[in-house]
Formats: C-alpha cells, sequence, structure tokens
C-alpha cells in the first residue's frame, strides 16, 4: 500500500488518486468531527475536509508519511464554522462526559465533592476552554493525535501544544474546585503561549 | 491519571458515518476531482452547487497524440510491441486518469455489456448474444442488480433466458462469487507494481503465465466498474506483459471504434485477445478474440467472441 506522501505526490499528476485518501481517513475524521459536532455536522465536515485538501495539496509537506493530522487539522478550522452547535452538541455531550470524568477527579481532591456541580462546571469550563486551547485539548482527546502530530495538524512548535495542553489541563482541575500545588510546568517551561496564537 | 488522559478515555471509537453519507463524500470529491485542478482560492468563491454525473474529456489532446503514436509504431511486431507497451503504459494512464464517470450517492455505475460469445457442443460453435446490465450502487451496502439476457441460452438462476437477480456486493450467483472479481482498493495504484501483483498471484492455467497474467487483468477490467485509478494501473499493467501489441480503430460489437490492446498465444495457435479502450476516455469499451492469427499478427481469420462496454450512470436500476 502506498503511503499517504506517496498518493498525495502523485496526486499532483494523477489527481484521481486522491480518493483513495478519502477511502483511508473519511471514518477517522468523522469520529473526531461527530464526537464534537455531532453526526449530521460531521458528514458536512468530513466532505468538506476532503474537498479542502485536495485543493490544497500541493502544500502538502511530502516528508510527513501519515496525512491524518493534516486532514484533522483542516476538520478542525472547518469546525470553527460551527461554534454555535458545537456549544449545542457540548451541552448534551458533557454530562456523559462529567459521569467518566468526575469519579476520577473525585478522587484526586481526595474529598467528596457533590457530583452534580461538579459536572456543571466542568461543562462550563470545557465550554469556555479558548478556541485555540479546545482544539489542541480535542485533536489530543479525540483525535488520538500525539503532540508532534498536533504541531503539525496546528502548524505550531512543539512546545506550544504543550503550553496550551497545560492551560487546557488547568482550567478542567480548576473547574473541578482541585487547588493542588502542583506545578503546572513542563519540565521547567513556563507557560508562554499566546492566548490567540 | 491525569486529567488529559481522562478526556482522551472518552473518546468514541464506535461512531460510523453512514454508508450514504460516505458514498455523497466520496462522489463530491471524486465530483471536484473531475472538475479539474483548480485554486483553493477560486475555489472557495466558486458557487456550491448539487453534484451531477459528469464526464471529463481534459487529455483529449493527450489521447490524440496517443493515437497517433500508436499508428506510428505500427512498423514491425517486434518494434510495434516495444513500442505500444512504452506508449500504453504512459499515455493510457495519463488519459484514463483524467476521465471517470461517478455515480452521485443514490445512483448507480451500469455497466451495460453486449456479447457475443460462442455456444458450442459436439458438432461445433455458433454465436450467442447476451446482454448483461450490472447496476453497481454508489452506497457499498446497498443491493447491486444484474439483468442478464442469455440469449439462445436458459440462466442459471431459474432456467428461463431473462433473469434479474439482486445481491450486496454483486453476489449473484452465490456468497464466494462477487461480479467484481477483486477488492479495488488492493490494486496497487503503481502499473509496476501492479503487474507484480497480478504475476504474484499467477497458479497455473491458460497456454502460458503471460496468457494467465493477461487474462486476469482483462477479467477485472471487463467489469466496466473499475475506478479511474485502478484502472489505470491495471492498463498499464496490460502493456508489460511481454508481446502486448495496440491496433487502432478496432470496432467493438455495437460498432464504436477504439484501440486494441492485445496479444498473440502462440501456445494457442495463435489466438489473439484483445481489449479495446476507447482512447478519448481510456474506458475498456469492448474485448475480441481472433483465432488463427499468422505470426505477425495481423492476418485475422475468425471472430471468436466480441463485446461493447458501455458505462453510464443512472437513477435507478430494474
Amino acid at each position: 500500500m502506498s503511503p499517504d506522501n506517496d498518493v498525495i505526490e502523485r496526486s499532483a499528476r494523477e489527481p484521481a488518486v486522491f480518493a483513495t485518501l478519502y477511502d483511508r481517513h473519511a471514518t477517522s475524521v468523522f469520529r473526531y468531527a461527530a464526537q464534537r459536532l455531532g453526526d449530521t455536522a460531521a458528514d458536512d465536515v468530513m466532505s468538506e475536509t476532503f474537498l479542502v485538501a485536495f485543493e490544497r495539496r500541493a502544500a502538502y509537506d511530502l516528508t510527513v508519511v501519515d496525512a491524518r493530522p493534516w486532514l484533522l487539522g483542516i476538520a478542525t478550522r472547518l469546525m470553527r464554522k460551527h461554534v454555535r452547535l458545537e456549544a449545542t452538541a457540548w451541552k448534551g455531550m458533557t454530562a456523559d462526559l462529567a459521569a467518566q470524568i468526575v469519579p476520577d477527579l473525585i478522587d484526586l481532591a481526595g474529598a467528596r465533592i457533590d457530583a452534580h456541580r461538579l459536572t456543571q462546571r466542568l461543562a462550563k469550563a470545557l465550554r469556555r476552554l479558548p478556541e485555540i486551547d479546545r482544539d489542541t485539548l480535542l485533536l489530543y482527546a479525540w483525535g488520538n493525535l500525539d503532540y508532534a502530530s498536533i504541531a503539525a495538524a496546528m502548524d505550531v512548535p512543539v512546545g506550544t501544544v504543550r503550553s496550551r495542553l497545560n492551560r487546557a489541563r488547568r482550567q478542567l482541575r480548576r473547574a473541578a474546585g482541585i487547588e493542588t500545588l502542583e506545578q503546572e510546568t513542563d519540565h521547567g517551561r513556563t507557560d508562554t503561549a499566546p492566548q490567540h496564537a | 491519571m491525569d486529567e488529559l488522559t481522562l478526556l482522551r478515555n472518552t473518546r468514541d471509537d464506535s461512531r460510523e458515518p453512514s454508508p450514504t453519507a460516505l458514498a455523497a463524500g466520496r462522489a463530491a470529491l471524486l465530483g471536484r476531482i473531475a472538475d479539474g485542478d483548480a485554486p483553493y482560492a477560486t475555489a472557495q468563491h466558486r458557487k456550491k452547487r448539487r453534484w451531477v454525473p459528469r464526464l471529463t474529456w481534459a487529455a483529449a489532446g493527450v489521447a490524440a497524440a496517443m493515437t497517433v503514436v500508436l499508428v506510428a509504431g505500427n512498423v514491425t511486431l517486434s518494434a510495434q510491441s516495444a513500442y505500444a507497451s512504452e506508449v500504453l503504459r504512459t499515455a493510457a494512464t495519463e488519459t484514463i486518469h483524467y476521465a471517470d464517470l461517478v455515480a452521485g450517492s443514490d445512483q448507480y455505475l451500469l455497466s451495460h455489456t453486449h456479447a457475443r460469445w460462442g455456444v458450442c457442443d459436439q458438432t461445433g460453435c455458433v454465436p450467442n448474444d447476451q446482454i448483461l446490465d450490472v447496476y453497481m450502487p454508489a452506497d457499498p451496502e446497498a443491493e447491486w442488480t444484474l439483468y442478464r439476457d442469455w440469449g439462445k441460452m436458459s440462466g442459471v438462476l431459474t432456467g428461463e433466458s431473462i433473469e434479474t437477480s439482486r445481491a450486496i456486493d454483486g453476489r449473484f450467483y452465490g456468497p464466494e462469487s462477487s461480479w467484481v472479481n477483486v477488492v479495488y482498493a488492493e490494486v496497487p495504484l503503481d502499473g509496476a507494481a501492479t503487474y507484480e501483483w497480478i504475476d504474484a498471484q499467477y497458479n497455473g492455467g491458460s497456454a502460458s503465465r503471460d496468457e494467465n497474467n493477461f487474462v486476469r487483468i482483462t477479467d477485472i477490467l471487463r467489469s466496466g466498474l473499475v475506478p479511474a485509478p485502478q484502472r489505470a494501473a491495471l492498463l498499464d499493467a496490460l502493456s508489460r506483459i511481454p508481446g502486448v501489441t495496440a491496433t487502432d480503430n478496432i470496432a467493438n460489437l455495437d460498432g464504436v471504434t477504439g484501440i486494441a490492446i492485445g496479444r498473440n498465444e502462440m501456445l494457442r495457435a495463435g489466438e489473439r485477445q484483445e481489449i479495446i479502450i476507447d482512447p478519448n476516455t481510456g474506458l475498456v469499451i469492448g474485448e475480441r478474440a481472433m483465432s488463427g492469427t499468422t505470426l505477425f499478427g495481423w492476418g485475422l481469420s475468425q471472430e471468436l467472441s466480441l463485446t461493447a462496454i458501455e458505462t453510464t450512470v443512472v437513477d435507478t436500476a430494474p
């Protein structure tokens, strides 16, 4: 099987081979979008992602073998058109999300916290995350990308990805009411990423 | 376990796009590909429109050049063989990548085959015309339809001469027998790799290994349903089989002319098998088998079989 970068390189001369990329990654893009926006909007994002990718394929870094981070990056930017829809989807989704997170956070807090209140706080925190932090967080959590792949997807240095994830993590902990003395540093680095990079 | 890991554990990998959405997205992409390689800035301002089936003829120039070159290459058998193989390997591939039919999400790709195959018994063979209409849905989970008129023969499903059958994945004649005898996604996209892929699957049969390779490639191509990238790779692979030559202006059973790509099998008394492609589109438009050819292949004596294949997009199946 030809690797993704080979397929994209070939598609410059033979455009039809680009459909191979769709066959490989459409479901992955859909899953990521569906968890953020719901199935209906995810159908559109999935389709649009590959139309944009096809038109931008000349800009693809052919040294990168796996095209999934690139595609999820495109999907992420497309989803910014759906902020209101995502907010609605988050409201419906956070109950399930919090139900899974809350018990562990309670353990982390070392005390019994009102689960209902914690759920609400957490949902609110997730909704209120700055857009770039939320995108980074969700590429990690639901896009199943590692730090380097997120950096490629968002076209930022890996250090920025670490900073953003630390920042998002702090928000979640703060929302959960876990005041910890743990230093939120990343191997001595301080959080220097601009909020609107 | 930290918060990020917890959040990651909530990832839902069970979500799947519906087959309809998947097919619609693919059709939209293929439609855009067929539209041409427009710059993104321009495309962003392009008015959204409903996708309609289309056939792009962007490679007319390349195809015309291909025809000229093929005719010019018809000098001697050896020269023509080498030359045709090389020309076909490049020109056919280039041509075919720019022309393809795409079925919309609720449509079918229809492969209409008009075949004149012989019916033989102890007294000899007589020609028999069959019609085979295969409706392949864009939705891979939807049923395919086969309308088959067996001509003078009785159908194998009902005993009637005309049969209509429906089956998922084109398995009209049993679960182990798909109409499309290969998973297209498994066909390498590179011609050389495709040739090796075909050759590696050789397990005997036919009069020679080359003939068997040729037959197995044409078995795939004759469905008329092979997507353009794989079709191009298969044509490319075909050109790599020793002894393959090209002949211009060969008419299929319905009188449509194209370029015949074929080979003479010396171990079968010079029998020549050909697949006919439309030089303007690269689409497979028919097949032909000739018997009793001379050493140099041009003294045709008897037509063993001839077909016409036409691929279109339709909204409904019978």
